[in-house]
């Protein structure tokens, strides 16, 4: 929200903004947005609130735990591989901005945050390889992964996307916006149908 | 061989495991983003055991959630499991892993691991 100090907002305009936030928030079914920094506490206070959901014990049990899974993909996979412009400070460190909302009896989940250019090659050949694998194919790599990885912290940010299209059963959405000749905006999204 | 017992926290898991009990249980959330630092001990723990072990244990898995990293790790600790069963001819330890009834992404899960274990040790109860 930098940009609007510069501009010497009035308060009532963030009155204006509120509202007006809040009008798309009811438009578009949003359940949870947030933008800052995601560390493990945002994630743990997201999965306290998908699990309150999880309890009430309705016919979605099914759906909404679908929903919890790929949320902390989604989560995990911005605090591990977020890319951090230098104009940010370090409090910023992880930034991204992260959504979930209903849509036609399912959930989207939508997430941005910054990636250096130089990476988008392989993250575009990731994204295209996991968006055409077929039930076996994703089993492949889940059982490689399982067998070579094992007690280790190495490993990229594959098995997380391979883990959020087995459980949405639908294809990753995706695009880069360019931000500057370093960075670019990394939007992810996924549907799960009910 | 001495217990360990590791606390459930938010983010990782009750860790019970006592042979003079016969007590093997893993029961809560696994989230670690980086695996070793949690279940280091715990994978050096179950080497251990694995010298000394004792016949026909069931290790129990009642976790509510674990990340795509966790269930790396639960297979190297299934593994530990396996090679028991298959250096013992006619031993018969158990790996339980609870589910929902309606967990088909886990239940798929169940059958990856199964699929990559040799001995008949992994069985699937409700939760």
């Amino acid at each position: 929200m930098r940009f609007l100090k510069k501009d010497k907002v009035e308060k009532e305009d963030f009155m204006d903004l509120i509202f007006k936030y809040h009008l798309s928030m009811e438009k578009y079914h949003i359940h949870i947005i947030y933008e800052g920094q995601i560390d493990e506490t945002i994630t743990s206070a997201f999965i306290s609130l998908a699990e309150k959901n999880m309890n009430k014990q309705n016919e979605d049990s099914k759906l909404i735990r679908k929903v919890y899974h790929i949320m902390v993909e989604f989560l995990q996979n911005i605090h591990k591989h977020a890319d951090n412009p230098d104009r940010y400070d370090s409090l910023s460190n992880n930034r991204g901005i992260f959504l979930m909302a209903s849509k036609d009896g399912g959930y989207v989940v939508v997430s941005g945050n910054f990636v250096l250019r130089e990476k988008i090659p392989g993250l575009q050949d990731l994204l295209m390889k996991v968006n055409f694998m077929g039930a076996k194919e994703v089993k492949d790599y889940y059982q490689r992964k399982i067998l070579n990885e094992g007690l280790s912290d190495k490993g990229g940010a594959g098995l997380g996307l391979v883990d959020i299209i087995r459980r949405s059963e639908s294809k990753l959405e995706y695009r880069f916006e360019n931000i500057d000749e370093k960075y670019s905006f990394f939007i992810l999204k996924t549907y799960i149908a009910k | 061989m001495d217990p360990l017992f590791i606390e459930e926290s938010f983010r990782t898991p009750k860790v019970d495991l006592n042979p003079k009990e016969g007590k093997f249980v893993f029961a809560g959330r696994s989230l670690p983003e980086n695996p070793t630092e949690f279940y280091g001990d715990v994978v050096k723990w179950m080497e251990q055991y694995a010298k000394n072990p004792i016949p026909n244990a069931e290790f129990e898995f009642r976790m509510t959630y674990f990340n795509t990293a966790s269930s790396k790790v639960f297979f190297t600790i299934f593994q530990v499991i396996d090679k028991l069963n298959v250096s013992k001819p006619g031993s018969d330890n158990k790996i339980v892993i609870y589910a929902n009834e309606d967990d088909e992404d886990l239940i798929e899960l169940f059958e990856y691991y199964q699929e990559l274990l040799t001995s008949n040790c992994l069985e699937l109860k409700n939760f």
